[in-house]
């Protein structure tokens, strides 16, 4: 028994700090030791082909389980473990030197990110041996886990996208136009932002001093997708060309932010001043309280619970600020593979079934996002007139889509929420685009700055 | 019985000193086996909570000291360490003063607002009327409800279009009021708070049910009206039950976060969607350590946060000696004469 020999209490606390201590300088030093490896996995996996266990950090819900199930059938000697996704406990994983083998992850920010830090495994010797998913079947969105060191876009691969839309698209509801005897947004031609705004002051219904009708949705918070549409609209970029500096000082940049604070203040949707009871003002669009909502193809997907709404709703082209339509994803979400992974072949099996066998093309054909590959976008659904209008145009924005390149350096969370507390600070003191955009400037540039220099 | 009584007396020294009878036992051996019995006995019903306290408290705490040095985020490759740079960025950082004095007000207004509701609800539910065990459970009820159903609940009836409140209001003819921003969601995060005092009422209940009933009617019989025997007699002898109340209380209110991220911000309780009247000290940290990925930073304002804790919290035992009153035991010296 552990006090035979009559330890007393202050030797119990003596030992019990000493240990204590011990404990936390091995802990930090093992933190330490992760944290200095660079992408210490190695290459040939070390394991034998298609067995083993293959954990995935994915949403979880019955759908995941549903999949997982149907791929346990499918190779019965890969054993697949879902956790569910939180960057946390991905963090604490990775700084352990035990990642998840396959991890959710969204292509438009996180993919310059993970790769800039050597955490994720380049695929491209996996898609030359791929069964499923063949390099030239990947659409141009599969570009956004590109990146060569520098720029997003190009270079190896680093993650394949699952599914996508085009985000920055409106939806209208064509009743709450017709109401407000305000002509609907055109399907042909995209029309320009302050001709979206000029709608929405119209659009908007006050029953005294409460609002029952907002003109605009989808709009509840600056972010950067938003803004790097609108800008490049006009021609020009956010990030300098190593994306080690921002600049809002810009002309269109200024005029950007003036925008969003002549729309947060016309009181015309959801904002940092008047934030959506549910978080999020969606389910104001589906309940029929909003009459234009920013959001992409997989949108429509929300509406089947609302069918009222669903057969009054038109998928309209993106807006534009200046004259050169661009139509970005702000997400693409899809799946990378760890570099420190224990399975790599084992957790490609499972990836290259998962983005381009059955569930891809349960997938496509659910109206829940564009397929990501060219050869399954035949499956997806175009049987009602409501379905054939969105596919109609959506095919032609699709020549629209662009890749635009995120800075490596800093995570989007880091990013907007600096990007977010200024810009609430503005709205706050009543500041105007020039200060705004001169205290984006320097707070961001700074978080670039900081955040660089754990990098290289 | 105390120890002096059960331990035997030493042996009186032999004729010629205590060297006459050669080496005396050690202290260890001359413990008697009772004793030593009750020391293991103690350390096996303690150790599984300090091997708890060690490996889940003191070693993270220990990390994070050691993390609030350094610009580590755990997932980029190269840190640095930062010496006290991390503290004296906290320290010179505007929104860490105005988040600490925003909490302090907070704890004054939620702990003060919840240690007078809770004794006033006490005070009604100790009067003997009918149906007191159902008033008694409807007021407590609230505290059992989890805080973050309740902090979406308030969310929804303090909305501004949608809300109850502005329908009740609009009924009245009052203009609607948008509550979750502005200084009003300062207000309704205190109403918050206040409606969770049920917890309060029962421990000022307990301490009530104490007061011993003879001394009340010696009081009435002297003439001393409600008010009198309330201020005099009873608040004294239950102030160490709301002492507690006001330590815990403030430990408490320190960390609040959760319902300033919800009612700010309900599904995405997004720490940059709260405005800056719940900007409280411990959204800051965790829009330090998880909105902008600073976990060394987070670090050194916990630290920082925890030895102004340790401050505040010897100030209220120091003052508390002249406000709290406790009950002692008999004199010693009058039983042993």
């Amino acid at each position: 028994m552990m006090f035979e020999s009559g330890l007393s209490r202050r030797d119990l606390l003596r030992r019990g700090a000493l240990a204590s201590v011990g404990l936390a300088v091995g802990g930090s030093a093992l933190g330490a030791c992760a944290s200095s490896v660079k992408g210490s996995g190695d290459k040939s996996s070390g394991t034998k082909a298609g067995g083993g266990t293959v954990t995935l950090m994915v949403d979880q819900n019955d759908l995941i389980n549903k999949v997982v199930a149907a791929f346990r059938t499918a190779h019965p000697e890969i054993k697949v473990t879902v956790l569910k996704y939180d960057f946390t406990r991905l963090t604490a994983m990775i700084a352990g030197g035990q990642p998840p083998d396959l991890i959710k992850g969204l292509g438009v920010y996180d993919a310059p990110y993970i790769a800039a830090r050597g955490l994720a495994e380049p695929l491209d010797d996996y898609l030359a041996k791929a069964t499923y998913v063949k390099a030239g079947d990947l659409k141009p969105v599969n570009d956004l886990w590109r990146f060569d060191g520098t720029t997003q876009g190009k270079g190896p691969r680093y993650g394949i996208t699952q599914d996508y839309s085009q985000d920055a698209m409106q939806w209208v509801n064509t009743d709450l136009y017709a109401a407000a005897g305000v002509d609907p947004l055109p399907e042909d031609t995209p029309v320009t932002y302050a001709d979206l705004l000029d709608r929405a002051k119209r659009l908007t219904r006050k029953a005294g001093n409460r609002v029952t009708t907002y003109g605009l949705g989808g709009f509840d918070d600056i972010g950067l997708g938003y803004l790097n549409q609108q800008l490049a609209t006009t021609g020009n970029r956010l990030f300098n060309d190593d994306f080690t500096q921002v600049d809002f000082s810009t002309e269109s940049a200024r005029q950007i932010l003036q925008w969003w604070i002549d729309m947060v203040q016309a009181g015309v949707s959801y904002n940092t001043r008047n934030p959506a009871p549910g978080g999020w003002d969606a389910p104001e669009y589906a309940a029929g309280r909003i009459s234009t909502f920013m959001s992409g193809y997989w949108f429509q997907g929300t509406l089947t619970d609302t069918p009222k709404v669903q057969k009054v709703s038109k998928l309209v082209p993106a807006p534009m600020f200046g004259s050169t339509r661009v139509s970005p994803c702000y997400a693409a979400v899809g799946l990378w593979m760890a570099k420190a992974s224990k399975n790599k072949d084992a957790a490609w099996t499972f990836m290259d079934w998962y983005m381009g066998g059955d569930p891809a093309k349960d997938r496509a054909k659910s109206g829940w996002g564009l397929s990501a590959l060219t050869s399954l976008e035949s499956l997806q659904p175009s049987a009602s007139p409501q379905q054939k209008q969105i596919q109609a145009v959506q095919a032609k924005e699709l020549a629209y889509f662009t890749v635009i390149p995120m800075t490596p350096y800093v995570k989007l969370d880091a990013f907007e929420t600096t990007m977010k507390q200024e810009f609430k600070r503005a709205i706050d003191k009543g500041t105007a685009a020039g200060p705004l955009s001169d205290a984006l400037n320097t707070s961001l540039n700074k978080l670039i700055a900081v955040e660089k220099a754990k990098v290289k | 019985m105390t120890t002096a009584e059960v331990a035997p007396a030493p042996p009186a020294d032999p004729p010629g000193g205590a060297g006459a009878r050669g080496r005396r036992p050690s202290a260890r051996a001359r413990r008697r086996p009772q004793a030593r019995q009750r020391a293991r006995a103690f350390y096996v019903f303690v150790g599984p909570w300090l091997t708890g306290f060690v490996l889940l408290t003191v070693t993270p705490m220990l990390f994070a000291l050691w993390m609030s040095f350094t610009d580590y985020d755990g997932i980029s490759p190269h840190w640095n360490y930062q010496g006290f740079g991390n503290y004296r960025t906290a320290l010179s950082d505007e929104r860490t003063w105005q988040s600490l004095g925003r909490t302090g007000l907070f704890t004054v207004l939620g702990v003060g607002g919840m240690i007078v509701t809770g004794l006033l609800l006490a005070v009604l539910v100790d009067q003997k009327v009918r149906g007191r065990a159902l008033f008694r459970a409807i007021f407590y009820l609230p505290a059992v409800v989890p805080p973050v159903a309740a902090a979406l609940t308030f969310r929804l009836l303090f909305d501004r279009d949608a809300g109850a409140v502005n329908a009740v209001g609009d009924l009245f003819g009052a203009t609607p009021q948008a509550w979750l921003t502005g200084n009003r969601i300062f207000v309704v995060i205190v109403l918050f708070v206040l409606w969770g005092s049920g917890t309060n009422m029962v421990i000022s209940l307990a301490a009530l049910q104490e007061v011993p009933r003879d001394l009340i009617e010696a009081a009435q019989v002297d003439g001393a009206g409600p008010a009198r025997i309330f201020r005099s007699l009873t608040l004294p002898l239950i102030s160490p039950a709301l002492f507690f109340q006001v330590v815990t209380g403030v430990i408490f209110s320190v960390q609040t976060f959760i319902p300033a991220l919800l009612l700010s911000s309900a599904g995405s309780a997004q720490p940059t969607a709260v405005p800056d009247s719940l900007y409280l000290f411990m959204v800051h940290v965790y829009t330090q350590a998880f909105g902008l990925g600073q976990l060394g930073y987070a670090s050194a304002l916990l630290w920082l946060l925890f030895a102004a804790l340790i401050a505040v919290t010897v100030v209220i035992f120091r003052v508390s000696g002249r406000a709290v009153f406790y009950a002692t035991g008999p004199n010693r010296s009058e039983e042993a004469g």
